[in-house]
């Protein structure tokens, strides 16, 4: 253990009449990590993130929050220290969104200016306005917004972690999609400890810097999104990846800017583009992509377009190219 | 055009109106409470011309169902409310036509379509509470007016012949102390079972093998008879009160107030406890989650979060218990409890309508007030309870 731990479970296991729920898993979580429990459904997941702030008690093992038994504190405090966000939200439908996002900070009985102050601050965080969102009651919200007000309020007290259970499990895929890039931009402002629990693993994919794959209670394998595309420890896990569709994955995890060959002088791209038998002359009639757009999406616009070379624009400004050659050879470095 | 369908409730309560006011008696007046009284028809009693106007707007409401009028339902409560607040005017009009000052002891009594035409407005509103979707509260206010208008006639003097005030000028003391009576044991039977109510919820939520045995218990109590119960109470009490000084101090025996207690108290449980376990139980487990989560304690969940959400349904469990209660009440007279319930027995056994109808109009009255108190203070919570919709 280093002191870059933030939680840390050791052999860990809940039995249910003898039956385990979780089995004598070992998990470590470093300090701002994005880490994601994923797995069917029962294997365990919910179970092992409630263990972390006692909602469910442990049968067997030690739970360490910065080297400290979880059993140790009072269970009310650890809980204001931990974020907590809930598949269907759990939003009291008798407060406001503004009363709502304010439930934490109230309980540590911090003075009603900094608990207003906080809530305008989450509010603007999440891109919700706070004139036309904080006087709202839950059942005004659409789903996606009441979702994001479940993170604010999981946010509220400023924990170091966050405790996130399917929170987008119930959305349309569209509304999941933008909430999955909020909370990736707002963990880049933030730098919280995160567990998630999807069944999901594209989410997980997407989401995560640390995959924890579960089954029937214990832990398959735990490793980065790359590792855990490159090198599936069981059949189990690569059917989890979606089997033959892992290519396709691995590239909706790569950046066209990160593999792309950078516009030069118009010499040296005639000098490059005859070398790939290339007529430069059809450059201008090319599709185009962005450098933040995945090697995946790239891949099907080339599909779409029936081309194997696409521009890379910013701004319409061009900065660059990327060849269908350019995708089967790319690997992650990361 | 064919294949229309038209309200068929309407129609038929206003026709029915029309005709109980075309044909029956409204009022009968007697010279003195022994003397066979006079019918007179609606016509005689207010005239021709409130007898136009009173046909006319039933005709209205009448034909407003069969025309295509998105506001048409709305129009026809308001002829019912107008309706409703004529009737007592109707009385006091009838008084100032037809009873010379002369005549000191003459009474009027209410006639077969005065009833006929309550009961039917009654209905009607009922009816349109229904169609319109409208809230009870808006009901509960609607029913208030005819009450104004009722007293406004009556602090005029218009209704100071009217049977059922004679009966009251008769034995108005006996008639407030009668009231009091019955207040008081509806709101001690109504508050102690709240009492009684919390106290076995708690325990049925630690502990789960007690549901398994209060809840049919309380069933099983509710369907003894009312008049059964109060009397298997007459023996134990009797006994328990003579072998207990401290007992009858307290005035408690087999008969009188303490039985009627005990039994209202036993009757109430039942949808109190239901209604407060049911709706502590149904708060979704997902919100309590929540908030275990948060970091609330035990005690903060169930203050900020289980009892708020469960309010609505417990109110209504009070609601329910309270309006029963004044029902029983009212029977518990026969073991000599008092209250309200004394007029309607002694009036029935003098084959007194009047003095029957002492006794139940305020009943109904009382009960309608209850209702209206606890409809607005759940209104209150309905406010948050619609708003609890399940979110996903
Ligand atoms: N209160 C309980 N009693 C008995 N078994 C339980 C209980 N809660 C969960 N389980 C079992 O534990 C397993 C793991 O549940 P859970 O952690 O909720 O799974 P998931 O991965 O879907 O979140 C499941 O098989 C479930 O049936
Ligand atoms: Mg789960």
């Amino acid at each position: 253990m280093t002191n870059n731990t933030m939680i840390e479970l050791q052999q860990v296991s809940k039995l249910y009449e003898q039956t385990a729920a979780v089995d004598a898993i070992d998990l470590t979580i470093n300090k701002g990590e994005f880490c994601v429990l994923v797995g069917t459904s029962g294997c365990g997941k919910s179970t092992t993130l409630r263990m972390i702030n006692r909602l469910i008690p442990h049968s067997a093992g030690k739970i360490l929050i910065e080297d400290q038994e979880i059993n140790s504190f009072n269970e009310q405090t650890l809980r204001r220290r931990i974020g907590y966000a809930i598949q269907n939200t759990g939003l009291f439908p008798h407060w406001s969104v503004e009363r709502n996002i304010g439930t934490v900070p109230r309980l540590l009985k911090w003075p009603e200016k900094r608990i207003q102050e906080r809530v305008v601050e989450l509010l603007e965080l999440l891109n919700l306005p706070y004139s036309d969102f904080a006087h709202k009651y839950p059942s005004e919200l659409s789903g996606g917004q009441a979702q994001r007000v479940g993170v604010a309020r999981a946010l509220a007290g400023d924990p170091d972690i966050l405790l996130m259970d399917e929170p987008f499990g119930a959305l349309d895929p569209i509304t999941r999609e933008s909430l999955q890039n909020e909370l990736l931009r707002i963990q880049q402002q933030i730098h919280k400890t995160i567990v998630f629990v999807t069944h999901d693993m594209d989410e997980a994919l997407k989401l995560a810097n640390h995959i924890v794959v579960m089954d029937q209670g214990k832990i398959i394998q735990q490793a980065s999104p790359y590792e855990l595309l490159l090198n599936p420890a069981t059949a189990f896990v690569s059917q989890l990846l979606g089997g033959e569709d892992r290519g396709l994955k691995q590239a909706g995890l790569m950046k066209v800017g990160e593999h792309m060959f950078a516009a030069k002088s118009s010499n040296i791209n005639n000098m490059v583009f005859n070398s790939l038998g290339f007529d430069i002359s059809a450059t201008e009639q090319l599709a185009s992509v962005k450098t933040h757009d995945s090697l995946r999406f790239a891949l099907s616009v080339m599909l779409w377009h029936q081309c194997d070379m696409l521009k890379v624009e910013e701004e319409q400004q061009l900065v660059g190219y990327i060849s269908l050659q350019q995708i089967m050879q790319a690997r992650p470095h990361g | 055009m064919l294949g229309i369908r038209f309200d068929k409730v309407m129609p038929l309560l206003t026709g029915a109106s029309l005709l109980s006011i075309w044909s029956l008696d409204y009022v009968n007046l007697q010279p003195n409470r022994i003397l066979p009284g006079v019918g007179y028809s609606l016509q005689d009693a207010v005239g021709w011309w409130w007898m136009f106007i009173v046909t006319t707007l039933l005709i209205s409401a009448f034909l407003l169902s069969f025309i295509r009028l998105p506001t048409k339902r709305l129009l026809q409560l308001l002829i019912v409310s107008l309706l409703l607040v004529f009737m007592p005017i109707s009385l006091s009009s009838f008084a100032s036509n037809h009873i010379p000052e002369t005549l000191t002891h003459a009474r009027t009594g209410l006639g077969a379509a005065f009833w006929v035409l309550l009961f039917l407005l009654v209905l009607m509103l009922i009816e349109l509470q229904q169609k319109l979707k409208l809230s009870r509260l808006i009901i509960c206010l609607i029913s208030i007016l005819p009450i104004i208008s009722f007293l406004f006639a009556y602090l005029d003097g218009g209704l100071e012949t009217l049977a059922i005030l004679r009966e009251y000028n008769a034995r108005s003391d006996q008639f407030h102390q009668a009231v009091k009576v019955h207040i008081t044991l509806v709101s001690g039977a109504v508050f102690t079972s709240m009492l009684l109510a919390s106290c076995l919820v708690a325990l049925m939520r630690k502990v789960e093998a007690a549901q398994k045995i209060i809840f049919p218990l309380l069933n099983f109590i509710q369907t003894i008879p009312s008049l059964a119960l109060f009397g298997l109470l007459i023996a134990p009490l009797g006994y328990l009160a003579s072998k207990s000084e401290w007992l009858q101090a307290m005035n408690v025996s087999g008969i009188g107030w303490a039985p009627a207690m005990i039994a209202l108290i036993a009757y109430s449980l039942l949808p109190m406890v239901r209604n407060t376990f049911v709706a502590l139980e149904e708060v979704s487990s997902s919100i309590i989650e929540a908030a275990k989560g948060m970091g609330m304690s035990p005690l903060q969940v169930f203050i900020q979060v289980r009892l708020p959400l469960a309010m609505p349904v417990i109110l209504e469990g009070i609601r329910i218990t309270t309006i029963q209660a004044i029902g029983l009440t009212a029977v518990a007279a026969l073991i000599g409890a008092g209250g309200l319930g004394n007029f309607i027995f002694q009036g029935l056994g003098q084959a007194a309508m009047d003095m029957v109808l002492l006794g139940a109009l305020p009943i109904l009255l009382l009960a309608l007030v209850a209702d209206l108190l606890f409809t607005s203070a759940m209104a209150l919570f309905g406010r948050q309870s619609t708003r609890s919709g399940v979110i996903n």
